[in-house]
């Protein structure tokens, strides 16, 4: 087997062995919005590669209002 | 069926195409839609309703991540539901490969076309990327959900 076999997966670190890495996630559902948070750690703990991805539920909406006329 | 008193559904959909004006308008160089972009902020900024253009003062910075942010896709006109009306871009903002350190939870949405002018605030709650993706899907493009609705 050579190097070329092992999965790697760029992190701040550059290029790491996937398989050296835990893989952590992290989910916040909210009534706006929905957050999976994905993190690869290395042997000591630290987080070398994090990605976020926000499903955003509902936008912003305004209200117009028209005026009654005689009242 | 009787008369009654209200905002004209067609009424609110001409202000998200821009067909009236009551004020001093702009010149605009053709009919086509503004380009319209959306930028991060830091969760120390204070982006919201007061905004009233595009700034970098608390805007993320990191690498990979251009100041002022990512286009809008803008494939779908507006539209009106029962007496909403609504647009939603076409696609999810992404910034890819980023290392995004400080913590942020805004993104501003704004019109380039139009001196960066700020359209709406969003936020999602804070969190960092590292050398990841940031990604930024946009609701269902319907009355109850659009990213923008006028009721």
């Amino acid at each position: 087997m050579n190097e070329l076999d092992e999965p790697l997966i760029w992190t701040i670190k550059g290029n790491m062995p996937l398989a050296q890495l835990r893989y952590e996630t992290e989910w916040t559902v909210t009534d706006e919005f929905i957050k999976f948070v994905e993190k690869h750690i290395d042997s000591s703990g630290e987080v070398v590669k994090q990605s976020s991805h926000v499903y955003d539920r509902v936008g912003v909406s305004a209200r117009l209002f028209s005026a009654k006329l005689g009242e | 069926m009787a008369n009654s008193n209200a905002m004209c559904t067609s009424f609110k959909r001409d202000l998200l195409n821009g067909v009236h004006v009551f004020g001093t308008g702009v010149i605009r160089a053709s009919t086509a839609a503004d380009t319209f972009r959306a930028a991060l902020y830091l969760t120390t900024a204070s982006i919201g309703a007061s905004t009233t253009a595009y700034s970098a003062t608390g805007e993320v910075s990191g690498i990979n991540y251009a100041a002022g942010g990512v286009a809008v896709v803008n494939g779908t006109p507006p539209a009106a539901s029962g007496t909403t009306a609504y647009w939603t871009p076409t696609a999810a903002f992404l910034w890819p490969t980023v290392t995004l350190a400080a913590s942020f939870d805004a993104v501003l949405v704004y019109n380039s076309s139009q001196s960066n002018k700020a359209v709406s605030t969003h936020t999602f709650g804070p969190q960092t990327v590292t050398a990841g993706n940031f990604s930024l899907t946009m609701p269902v493009n319907d009355g109850t959900n659009a990213l923008l609705r006028i009721s």
